[in-house]
């Protein structure tokens, strides 16, 4: 089993949309049974893989003694793909995890369900706190969705640093995201620090995704922006081999 | 290309491996991929169940093999002969015990998707 994840300190970067895209990949071309733990108090998974909404609110529960994941684990429409959705409730996690004082709470639940799935995709949100350094011990590998401009750069050293602090961390893999080769700031970015990085194109296919709440491999698998994600998902599996996690 | 018209059973069953020479990661998933589907593309032709769980991958994954190659070829520099050791030493590791091989398959399928065939 492994777990990867989306992580990003920035908003609006792609990282649930890429969340959602790898948790599907792997369920669907690659048949492994795979759950998306949505972390994100917005929900954006379940919305994307058009889940409903859960009744109740209680994913945060989950953090607390004797919580339990799987109790609240739905099926999707997709086989082989599973989702612990998220709700309100999980604006107070950096609090809860504060609380708990242990940084492995989030690892050892994700161990739990070690003989459930193969893959955990952790679908984070944008914001370096408890809840990141939780995120840090469970992750097997950290993807970080960085859109071309001086904001993601930044953003990507903040990251970096706060590796550093670590003594240890998962690798990180950061991808260039919402690229157009139009523009020449993008094209800089390309060429200086995001020189060498994955690339997944701006694609009017991406945000249908949203719109069609449906992986774009569902319905859009030729297109450039789905063979980019592809590759990104390749090079993760690539990775994660490696690493002897299979 | 000499590559195509080269039956894979041939190359699988070429000699061993030299001294490997320094791949990089996407070169040693080429590599043990392309073993994985020739060895999982046979046992699927022999009706095996586990390797019929998973798509068929003769043609595809006999596509992938021999544009794995090409790029080996190009990207690596390496004659067919070495490729072809390269290759039959990543099929005996595969093909050691099944669950070697088809615990490799799910990050194959998801290469062989990238690959666009």
């Amino acid at each position: 089993m492994a777990v990867v994840a989306i992580y990003s300190v920035k908003g609006g970067v792609g990282k649930t949309t890429l969340a959602v895209d790898f948790a599907w990949r792997c369920a669907s071309f690659g048949m492994m049974p795979t759950l998306i733990w949505d972390l994100d108090p917005q929900g954006g998974s379940g919305f994307l893989l058009d889940v409903p909404p859960p009744r109740r609110t209680r994913a945060v529960g989950v953090f607390q003694r004797e919580g339990r994941p799987r109790e609240l684990i739905q099926p999707t429409k997709y086989a082989n793909l599973s989702i612990l959705p998220a709700d309100e409730s999980l604006r107070d996690l950096p609090v809860q995890f504060a609380r708990i004082g242990s940084r492995r709470k989030l690892a050892t639940l994700a161990g739990f369900l070690r003989n459930d799935f193969r893959r955990i995709v952790l679908d984070c949100p944008p914001m370096m706190n408890e809840v990141s350094e939780q995120v840090i011990e469970a992750a097997d590998v950290m993807l970080l969705p960085l859109p071309p401009s001086p904001l993601s750069r930044r953003a990507f050293e903040q990251v970096r640093d706060e590796m550093a602090r670590h003594r240890r961390h998962p690798p990180i893999l950061p991808v260039l995201s919402m690229y157009d080769a139009r523009r020449r700031l993008h094209r800089e970015a390309r060429e200086t620090f995001a020189a060498g990085w994955p690339v997944i194109p701006a694609s009017s296919w991406v945000e249908q995704a949203a719109q069609r709440r449906a992986p774009i491999a569902t319905f859009a698998n030729w297109s450039e922006a789905s063979r980019g994600l592809g590759r990104v998902w390749s090079a993760v599996e690539m990775k994660l081999y490696e690493l002897d996690l299979r | 290309m000499i590559l195509r018209s080269a039956p894979l059973a041939a190359l699988l069953a070429a000699a061993a491996p030299a001294a490997a020479p320094a791949l990089t990661l996407e070169q040693r998933t080429m590599l043990r991929c392309s073993a994985a589907f020739a060895l999982v593309a046979n046992r699927q032709r022999a009706g095996e169940p586990d390797a019929l769980a998973f798509p068929d991958v003769g043609e595809r994954g006999r596509e992938y093999f021999v544009r794995a190659m090409a790029s080996l070829m190009d990207t690596a520099g390496l004659g067919r002969e070495a490729i072809a050791a390269l290759v039959a030493g990543e099929a005996q590791d595969l093909a050691a015990d099944s669950r070697t091989l088809y615990r490799a398959m799910p990050s194959c399928l998801l290469s062989l998707e990238a690959s666009g065939l």
